[in-house]
């Protein structure tokens, strides 16, 4: 008898184990979420490519991600945040979505994915990337070209104001 | 001849002065009372202002029962404008719970999320939220929240504490997120007891701060 409960246990056990792996294995894995550009810039278009594999068919893949700014003044995410449905591309397991910031004082951005698949959703774990917030570099490093083509334009703007001025005030003082 | 006609005129004149200042007088007085009927009325509305408010909305309980944001007016009210995903907003929770600690028995404090119809939060985000906060780390509701646990080890708080105070969610259509035009979360609204917003702040409010407004609410 107690060798039939030992053997009860033991099958039982080895059920669960393996249910338990079943139970393990049929969510969906994010294996890596890649980004274009790497080290994007605040209002930079940005396409985020997911390799997401799963034992179920997956439904949907959509794509959050919510610009923050980090300063010494203020934390903040901003409200508007992306979430938007990743397109399966060519190659298997992978999906692919391409946004566009909207905030130029945005200093981060978070990211994770909401995966449906089995009737149920999955969602991935939280990922922040800090945004390139250095001005690009080379010699041109002025963002409006037209800007300081006519160097000294407003200081000379600036004498012929004065100089109209004197000439009224003299003009008055003759009269 | 001449002269009992310039007479006249002259009295004629003198008479028309008269009547002339006499409604200037009723002008001025009417001025007077008019700015008095303003000021009262100023006065009055301001101080029936609790029965007004203007911030009534509705939002869903964690439970899915839907209740009215006036029905937690009465005591003094931070309402906390937040996203389960929102790092500032995690961060907030640690002010909050000092805030919960040290003022128990004047301040409440309500949570609410408004990222559902941007972002797709919805109740399950919150409640895994709080668990990733009371957990003793580390815990599988932390995978989802790796940023909390960060946090709970930064601020020594691995064991975990409970947000035990009321959470909400906006609806789908983000009713909440545009009557309040908010631009960020968090967003903290600090109301006294008349449902008056006394101090608000858009983005993360630290401790001092936020302890300042109360006890000057308080005094």
């Amino acid at each position: 008898m107690k060798q039939k409960i030992k053997y009860i246990l033991f099958i039982g056990s080895i059920v669960g184990m393996l249910l338990s792996i079943q139970t393990v294995t049929s969510e969906p894995s994010v294996e890596t979420i890649t980004l274009d550009p790497e080290e994007p810039e605040p209002l930079a278009t940005i396409t985020f490519t997911a390799v997401v594999t799963s034992e179920e068919t997956i439904n949907e893949v959509w794509l959050i991600v919510k610009e923050c700014k980090n300063t010494s003044g203020q934390k903040i995410c901003f409200v508007d945040s992306f979430n938007v449905t990743m397109a399966p591309t060519d190659i298997e397991d992978t999906y692919e979505a391409t946004i566009t910031l909207s905030h130029d004082d945005a200093t981060y951005i978070t990211y994770n994915l909401n995966i449906f698949g089995d009737d149920t959703w999955y969602q991935s774990t939280d990922t922040e990337l800090d945004l390139n917030l250095e001005p690009p570099n080379g010699n041109n490093s002025s963002t409006d070209g037209n800007k300081d083509k006519t160097p000294g334009f407003e200081s000379f703007a600036f004498f012929l104001a004065c100089g109209l001025i004197l000439f009224v005030i003299k003009r008055k003082r003759f009269r | 001849m001449v002269m009992t006609i310039r007479k006249r005129a002259d009295q004629k004149k003198l008479q028309r002065s008269k009547q002339k200042k006499i409604p200037k007088k009723f002008l001025l007085l009417f001025v007077c009372i008019i700015i008095l009927l303003f000021a009262s009325y100023y006065v009055l509305s301001s101080s029936n202002s609790s029965s007004k408010y203007a911030d009534e909305f509705t939002f869903t309980l964690l439970n899915g029962k839907e209740v009215t944001f006036s029905d937690y007016l009465g005591k003094i009210l931070i309402l906390d404008f937040m996203g389960a995903h929102c790092q500032p907003c995690q961060i907030q929770m640690f002010v909050l719970r000092e805030i919960a600690d040290n003022y128990s028995s004047t301040v409440d404090i309500l949570s609410l999320d408004v990222w559902v119809a941007s972002a797709g939060e919805n109740t399950q985000d919150i409640i895994t939220l709080k668990d990733a906060f009371s957990c003793s780390s580390p815990c599988s509701a932390e995978e989802q929240y790796p940023y909390v646990q960060y946090l709970k080890s930064i601020f020594n708080k691995e064991e975990g504490f409970n947000l035990d105070w009321t959470f909400g969610l906006d609806d789908s259509d983000g009713t909440i997120l545009t009557k309040f035009q908010l631009s960020g979360v968090p967003t903290l609204f600090l109301y006294d007891i008349k449902g008056n917003i006394y101090y608000s702040n858009v983005g993360y409010t630290d401790y001092d701060t936020l302890a300042a407004k109360i006890e000057e609410l308080l005094r």
